[in-house]
């Protein structure tokens, strides 16, 4: 019996002492280490709200599928969350990053060939398709007639960005007989789409789909588009010299088995409006 | 025996088709479809079936009609002439058709539309599902389909490789052509020869006329399981929404039809009253089935009581119901500018004129055709004038329950007009001892 008591007590004794991490830091490679010296892992995000991966909700709370996702990932460090939100630009947050004023960087976050140079991704956990949002007016135009396939690949005149965004890249890319207009914010270049002065707003597909979804009029004058052979993988950036927080991350990223999509994410937190058909019943 | 048959039949005729019964039945499966619509979704298939028997009459009668009336006409002396005059009538009619359309969607302003009409528009093309992403892949090499030049493919759609084939697969176009040609060689064989194969031919025809007519008599019945689906499927929303364009279609509509009237009832010479009231029976058929080449029959025979021609109505009448969709170049005309207002681009006159041909050619190009297949063709129209038609598309989808009973009356109704502007008279002393059918033709 009095073996069974010891052997009962060694097991809680172990048990606390994995529940209080911090009190076993001195034992931790330094890149973990210095999280739980500071008991908060610092996080790089951009500086504009991008619901629904990262929001000020009514009460003012951060919020939104990333926030959750690194708060989890926290609260099993045992830390807390604060965030780094200075990043004026998508490359700005791989910048702050970089430099080391923050442990990691997730903000629906393109890992891009330039960006992998700098710091280092985690595997996606999610991936998106690029999406354009097309002017159905000028589609009409351009495709005279023929299949809007061969119209879009050609696409003619403007097409908007957000200006330092990996769409800035990709569109230069895909579209080289169209003219690539940067804007500060995804907003801007919604409002010169609607205006009429742009051909298209290229951005990956959920937001293309969350524009439809939050004004369903815009479907009458846009088409979307999802160009289904291009990867816009979403991952966690850290700095170079993080490779345990790295591991762990991914350990953490494998075992949640995240099987989400574009749509499920939408979804999840942007349910289309009850249809006017069912209301009426 | 012989004597009550007809008298029962002139009675189911005048109750079961009076426009009271009609429309209280129409006005059953119209709430039901609102107010019941999971009642309306199980409805659905007994409509089918009604509709059903009744399209199972239209090629025999549409075969046999234009076999047999081309070939007596091209028998009898002095024709030739007449199929100059038809073609020249059909276009005035198929232009007046678009030029009403036109001017209603120019008065109408139907696509001009407050930001709170929009919103639900948007939603309810969200909702329906025909607005889909479109999915493109960059880079792998992109094949064109190879397509046909337009006049091959008319030509495509038109000739039969196998007649019988046609026949079994209902493509009523081929059927046509078919029967065109068969009729003229029909009508310039010796006329000994070919003397029985008329009177078959009159048999079958008169034959299947009869079954429309007996089936007809249940209209009422079937009616509410036809309508409540169709609105079930429509949605309330949508046409709340649509109202303005809705209202001025079914103007237009109604305009139309009222212009042919007038045409019948001035050739026929009677009272305007009593050329309403011989029309009454098709424009309620084509209300109930929607399908406008089941109202062949009853159109004929209320124009021979009217005293035109038979042979000549046998002929126009099924021939200008399958190809000459007057409903549908007006619709496509009104639509047209619907979409050119939605997107707020300014047509000048040239785009007008331009549009008043479309029209035309769209509307002739949805012969032997329905359902979605027929809107698709407002391409035709919407391509030169550089609109596009898929973001609005699903709008006209979610009409087209209610659209299309209303086009049915206006392409029955209008070939009617056509029919007696072009159909002899003096016929029908003759016709009255030769008809066998048991209904006495009766001059009202």
């Amino acid at each position: 019996m009095p073996v069974v008591k010891a052997a009962i007590f060694a097991v809680l004794a172990l048990a606390l002492g994995l529940m209080t991490p911090a009190a076993r830091a001195q034992e931790m490679p330094p890149d973990i280490k210095r999280i739980l010296d500071r008991g908060e892992l610092v996080v790089a995000m951009y500086h504009r709200d991008t619901p629904p991966f990262y929001f000020r909700d009514e009460a003012g709370e951060m919020a939104g599928f990333d926030v959750g996702l690194i708060r989890n990932f926290a609260r099993q460090m045992g830390v807390g969350v604060s965030f780094n939100r200075a990043a004026r630009s998508f490359d700005e947050v791989v910048d702050v990053v970089a430099r080391d004023e923050a442990d990691l960087a997730i903000s629906k976050l393109s890992r891009t060939f330039a960006r992998s140079m700098r710091v280092r991704y985690t595997r996606p956990y999610l991936v998106l398709r690029q999406g354009l949002l097309v002017n159905r007016l000028e589609l009409a135009r351009q495709a005279a007639g023929t299949p809007p396939e061969m119209a879009i690949r050609n696409l003619r005149g403007k097409i908007g960005v957000i200006a330092g965004s990996s769409y800035e890249d990709f569109a230069r890319q895909r579209f080289p007989l169209a003219e690539v207009v940067g804007f500060p914010s995804w907003d801007d270049a919604i409002a010169a789409a609607a205006s009429g002065e742009l051909v298209a707003a290229y951005r990956d597909e959920l937001e293309i789909k969350k524009i439809i979804r939050s004004s369903p009029d815009s479907l009458i004058h846009f088409q979307t588009v999802v160009l289904s052979d291009t990867r816009d993988p979403i991952a966690i950036a850290v700095n170079h010299q993080s490779p345990n927080l790295l591991a762990l991350l991914q350990a953490y990223l494998d075992d949640l088995a995240l099987e989400v999509t574009a749509d499920s994410i939408l979804d999840e937190y942007m349910p289309s409006r009850i249809s006017p058909r069912r209301s009426v019943r | 025996m012989t004597a009550t048959r007809p008298n029962l039949s002139l009675w189911l005729r005048k109750v079961m088709l009076s426009p009271w019964v009609i429309v209280t039945a129409a006005a059953i499966g119209v709430a039901l479809g609102i107010i019941r619509p999971e009642l309306a979704v199980t409805m659905g298939p007994v409509g089918e079936l009604y509709l059903h028997l009744l399209e199972m009459c239209v090629l025999p009668i549409v075969l046999s009609a234009i076999a047999l009336n081309m070939g007596r006409i091209l028998a009898s002396r002095g024709q030739s002439g007449r199929i100059g005059r038809l073609a020249a009538l059909t276009l005035a009619f198929f232009v007046a058709a678009a030029v009403l359309g036109v001017a209603g969607g120019l008065l109408g302003q139907p696509g001009v539309l407050d930001p709170q009409t929009r919103e639900t528009l948007g939603h309810v093309v969200q909702q329906s599902g025909f607005a889909p992403d479109l999915e493109i892949a960059m880079d792998s090499p992109y094949t064109e389909k190879a397509e046909k030049s337009a006049a091959i493919s008319f030509l495509d759609r038109l000739i039969p490789q196998n007649v019988f084939q046609s026949l079994s697969e209902g493509n009523i176009l081929k059927v046509l052509f078919f029967a065109i040609l068969f009729g003229l060689a029909l009508g310039f064989s010796p006329r000994g020869q070919t003397g029985r194969l008329f009177d078959v031919l009159e048999e079958v025809y008169s034959a299947f006329s009869n079954l429309i007519t007996w089936f007809t008599y249940a209209l009422p019945l079937a009616l509410p399981f036809i309508l409540a689906p169709q609105i079930q499927r429509a949605g309330t929303e949508v046409i709340w929404v649509m109202t303005d364009f809705l209202v001025l279609t079914t103007a237009a509509f109604i305009i139309v039809s009222l212009l042919a009237v007038v045409v019948i009832w001035r050739r026929a010479g009677i009272g305007l009253g009593a050329a309403m009231k011989a029309i009454k029976e098709p424009v309620v058929l084509a209300f109930g089935t929607g399908n406008s080449l089941v109202c062949v029959p009853s159109v004929v025979e209320a124009l021979e009581r009217l005293g035109f021609g038979r042979r000549d109505i046998g002929l126009v009448v099924p021939l200008g119901i399958t190809v000459f969709r007057f409903g549908n170049i007006t619709y496509f005309a009104i639509a047209t500018l619907f979409v050119a207002q939605v997107y707020g681009v300014q047509l000048g006159a040239p785009h007008l004129a331009f549009i008043i041909l479309g029209s035309v050619l769209a509307g002739v190009a949805t012969a032997g055709t329905s359902g979605v297949l027929t809107l698709i063709m407002l391409d035709i129209v919407l391509v030169p004038l550089e609109l596009p038609l898929s973001g609005v598309l699903p709008l006209f989808i979610v009409l087209e329950p209610v659209m299309t009973p209303l086009r049915t009356i206006v392409n029955v109704v209008v070939n009617g007009a056509l029919a007696t502007l072009w159909a002899g008279r003096g016929e029908t002393a003759e016709l009255k001892s030769r008809d066998s059918q048991g209904v006495v033709p009766t001059m009202e």
